[in-house]
């Protein structure tokens, strides 16, 4: 089916063409939020509220872009607006939500990878939104150049730049946590 | 020495490429449905349970605090109506009155 046709019947309220796209989409936008977020709950929160307005605007889609760059979009714009109304409200926490990241490992690491994911994504977590965005959907979600730059709204050169800026940010920031992991253990 | 940090940097970074997608929990398409249909499913934080628990508990025993001083009519605190604009006037002897 036609991307046009699959949103044209979820807003005419089918359960089942929205089932189906909720069964092909849901894993890339859990994992996109869990990278932004870094906390499960509040990916899962996140996830939850995508596929609602994918559910509610579903009848806005007009096919000017492939239906996986629109889901994206929206997936990043929710995560943004997420962290930017948490740290509005993270006055009221009487939890450390700093500690909680920096222990945040992704599930999808690779057991012996566990430790060097954990530094990877702490440092992730001080890149700048733009260069964290490009990381994300090109080294975690691994999607092609061209279509992050859809995503993003800006140039192929654009992107690209971004994320050699973004890994290079990355190299500096983890340059910090080497001394630390050679430290003989008491 | 540098090349073995720059070694352990590119592996660290390198690590994206052995990763699989995280899996979106089992049971979030039914909490989604129950979000459409209307009556949105929210798991409320802990802290924001507690904190709310906390005013209400401080706002019952302000309350009742308040509410047994004035019962035992001994308080020199109770509000007063009093003519503010009088007091004004005769503070400042603006007009005569």
């Amino acid at each position: 089916m036609e991307d046009i046709q699959r949103m044209n019947a979820i807003a005419e309220g089918d359960q089942n063409a929205f089932r189906d796209l909720y069964a092909q989409f849901s894993d890339r936008v859990y994992n996109t939020a869990i990278s932004y977020l870094q906390k499960r709950e509040d990916a899962e929160e996140v996830t939850q509220t995508v596929f609602t307005q994918i559910f509610r605007k579903a009848n806005t889609y007009k096919g000017d872009s492939a239906l996986a760059t629109w889901i994206y979009r929206i997936t990043v714009n929710t995560s943004l607006n997420y962290i930017k109304k948490k740290k509005r409200f993270s006055f009221l926490s009487l939890q450390d939500v700093g500690r909680e990241r920096e222990d945040f490992v992704h599930p999808g690491f690779l057991l012996e990878n566990q430790e060097k994911g954990k530094l990877l994504f702490r440092c992730l977590d001080e890149l700048p939104t733009k260069q964290k965005t490009a990381f994300i959907l090109g080294f975690i979600e691994g999607l092609p150049r061209q279509e992050i730059a859809d995503i993003m709204g800006q140039s192929l050169k654009a992107t690209e730049s971004l994320l050699q800026r973004a890994k290079g940010n990355l190299r500096k920031k983890l340059e910090k946590f080497y001394p630390e992991r050679r430290k003989p253990k008491k | 020495m540098e090349d073995e940090r720059e070694k352990w940097i590119s592996e660290t970074i390198d690590t994206t490429r052995d990763m699989s997608r995280a899996v979106a929990p089992i049971g979030l398409f039914d909490k989604i449905m129950v979000d459409i249909a209307g009556s949105r499913v929210m798991t409320i934080p802990k802290w924001q349970r507690n904190l709310g628990a906390a005013a209400a508990i401080l706002l019952l025993v302000l309350n009742v605090g308040i509410g047994m001083k004035y019962a035992s009519g001994d308080s020199k605190d109770v509000a007063q109506v009093e003519n503010e604009g009088d007091a004004f006037l005769s503070d400042y002897e603006l007009y005569d009155l």
